[in-house]
């Protein structure tokens, strides 16, 4: 795999099926190897809930159908009861207090073409102040909508975050053979809940 | 108390000048604005160049007609604010981009001659077309209310706007007639009170104080010159009416059911004013015909249209077919639902005389209504748009998808949809494209692909989402 350069990056943006992020609110966001992303204004927060415990593989007991999706869908209404969608306006305040996970994505909407392979990557700045971003980086080839970001402030003081900060930054590989990801969390908006 | 005034304009002046100069360099969806901008500077360059001549003749020997005239040009520039104001309102980000290459597709199938700018209004509720005048030239300006941009139909209200271009080509082929007809109508009403008043002049009273008396009591009574005030007010609702009903059956040629359902719901919370109310505050020129008459126009051409009732059988075949009955019957139930909104009860005016006027009104809107029918299908044989054929604006209608949300309205949760009757069109208009594209040979590919509608809603929503985000950015950047 090879890494884009900023000069290949605007070429494949400007193939009509190559690389889409929009809306790129500042030309400078693309930088020598890479583009930086900025935070969307929808966040998943996590609630205090009685439950004690969530299968993140729950084993379904038959495999009637009907009986799995049922089991699907308790189990979404389980995510519900401790999960909480949120939206602010740009520049708003967030606050991230220790320990604490959010889900969030970012304001662009990105699309891959068929041979690019992306990954998102924190921002070093961000990063050094104990706020990590994003744990699962991988954007398959073909694979498009907002990227769901897991911010998490690892540090020791609460840090404030604002939909429309720079907050990642994407790099672009292009891949030796193509690929189309087909996974239960194709055009997604905002960030989104889990899914099974 | 010139010079201070002279200066006020000269400031106006120059206000409006670096706001163009601004406008000159913001980001339109289309070319119109560019020359809208143009044809302003234009005007406001001959303005200044009036205000000048005018200041170096009138100043030193008629001071008090230079004010007189220095208030008109006042005038002249307000108006030309307001026009600056559409362009402002005109920017990229102020409308999203699907609904203006909707728009300008539009335009150009039902008015090709007629330029038409699109602008949006922050303040305003309503849809309104201005068209070209002394006021805004050889444009026609399209508002849009910034609250119902996300209007699920908004195509459909955008059409019956455009109509309005359209509308004055039948009433100015039947003016005349139409004049000859309302006479008639009124004729037995005007002889039998000529009559009245002539029995009451042989019986005019002798004496001074009796004829003062008799004098104000005929007051009350219709003279000749009231009838050819009644018939001009009876003129001016009949055009009213016919061109709101020429608009509603103009949308309906194009969109069918889509028509209807749009103009039922953004007429729910319309201001249905009475025409007393509109008589007595002297905006006659403002009346709309009731919801009801107009839902009833447009069954009617739905019912009997061909080409409508074909494509109504269309649609409700494709829901069949890829086994969304349940949304052929949510859009049944809708349809019935139009039909009980055209029952209710008709409004009566109060006044004896107003009544008589709508009545007569009426009458001759439909005795004209077939000479609608034929305008519009001849204005639609350049129309290639159909009830299908806007796929852009209908995934659109996914955000709406599974509710029965009135138009004006979004829905930002899509847990728990079910079918609705805007859903059921714009899921049939869907398989109808990706039949049209090869897409569908198969129905039982429908629910796969109804996950692809609902992906490409989404997209569609985000995409308007972000022409507010890019909005708002660079509000906070200035």
């Amino acid at each position: 795999m090879t890494v884009l350069a900023k000069s290949a990056i605007l070429v494949e943006m400007n193939k009509p099926k190559g690389i889409t992020v929009t809306p790129l609110l500042d030309a400078a966001q693309i930088g020598p190897s890479s583009i930086d992303v900025r935070l969307g204004k929808e966040f998943i927060i996590f609630k205090k809930s009685r439950r004690q415990v969530i299968d993140c593989e729950p084993q379904y007991p038959s495999n009637n159908r009907n009986t799995i999706d049922g089991e699907r869908s308790s189990w979404k209404q389980d995510v519900h009861e401790f999960q909480e969608r949120v939206r602010l306006d740009l520049n708003s305040e967030f606050v991230l207090h220790p320990n604490e996970l959010i889900l969030a994505s970012t304001l662009e909407y990105i699309a891959t073409p068929e041979d690019i392979f992306a990954s998102v990557e924190g921002k070093s700045t961000i990063g050094r102040l104990g706020l990590l971003v994003a744990t699962a980086t991988a954007i398959a080839p073909g694979y498009s909508g907002c990227i769901t970001l897991e911010v998490i402030n690892e540090g020791e003081i609460p840090i404030v975050v604002r939909p429309g900060q720079l907050i990642a930054q994407i790099v672009f590989f292009r891949t030796s053979g193509v690929g189309h990801y087909e996974g239960r969390y194709m055009h997604p908006i905002g960030p989104e809940f889990p899914s099974l | 108390m010139h010079i201070r005034a002279l200066s006020i304009l000269q400031q106006q002046l120059n206000t409006l000048f670096s706001q163009l100069d601004v406008l000159h360099s913001q980001d339109y969806a289309e070319d119109s604005p560019k020359e809208f901008i143009e044809n302003i500077e234009k005007e406001l360059r001959e303005l200044s160049s009036e205000i000048n001549s005018a200041t170096s003749s009138l100043l030193s020997d008629h001071p008090d007609r230079l004010l007189v005239e220095l208030r008109t040009f006042q005038k002249e520039i307000c108006l030309i604010s307001g026009r600056v104001e559409f362009i402002r309102n005109a920017k990229f980000d102020f409308l999203p981009w699907s609904a203006v290459s909707m728009i300008s597709r539009l335009a150009s199938e039902i008015a090709p001659k007629q330029p038409v700018m699109v602008s949006g209004s922050l303040t305003s509720a309503t849809y309104k077309i201005y068209p070209p005048s002394n006021s805004f030239g050889t444009i026609a300006v399209l508002q849009i209310p910034h609250l119902y941009k996300r209007t699920s139909l908004l195509h459909v209200l955008v059409a019956h706007e455009l109509f309005h271009l359209r509308a004055e080509e039948v009433i100015d082929n039947l003016s005349g007639e139409i004049l000859v007809k309302l006479k008639k109508l009124w004729a037995p009403s005007f002889i039998a009170e000529r009559n009245q008043l002539e029995e009451r002049e042989k019986n005019r009273p002798e004496s001074d104080s009796d004829q003062l008396d008799w004098v104000q009591d005929a007051l009350e009574i219709k003279t000749e010159k009231n009838e050819s005030e009644l018939l001009e007010h009876t003129r001016t609702i009949w055009k009213r009416i016919f061109t709101e009903i020429y608009c509603d059956i103009g949308c309906t040629y194009v969109f069918g059911p889509a028509a209807l359902f749009a103009l039922q719901d953004v007429l729910l919370l319309h201001n249905d004013a009475t025409i007393d109310a509109i008589y007595a505050v002297n905006s006659i020129h403002k009346y709309h015909p009731p919801v009801s008459q107009r839902l009833k126009y447009m069954l009617d051409f739905l019912n009997t249209n061909e080409k409508l009732s074909d494509a109504e059988n269309q649609l409700i075949k494709f829901l069949q077919e890829g086994t969304f009955n349940n949304y052929a019957d949510a859009y049944n139930t809708r349809i019935n639902s139009v039909r009980s909104d055209i029952q209710s009860a008709p409004r009566i005016p109060s006044d004896p005389k107003l009544a008589e006027i709508l009545r007569i009104a009426n009458i001759v809107v439909e005795a004209n209504v077939k000479k609608i029918w034929e305008h519009v299908a001849q204005v639609g044989k350049n129309i290639s748009s159909s009830w299908v054929g806007h796929v852009d604006e209908v995934v659109f209608h996914l955000g709406n998808f599974g509710n029965s949300i009135p138009s004006g309205t979004i829905i930002e949760d899509l847990v728990g949809i079910k079918p609705a009757a805007h859903g059921a069109i714009g899921l049939a208009a869907w398989i109808k494209y990706l039949a049209d594209i090869g897409e569908c040979k198969d129905p039982s590919q429908l629910p796969d692909l109804m996950t692809r509608q609902q992906a490409d809603g989404n997209i569609l929503l985000k995409s308007w989402d972000d022409a507010e985000t890019v909005r708002r950015f660079r509000e906070l950047s200035e």
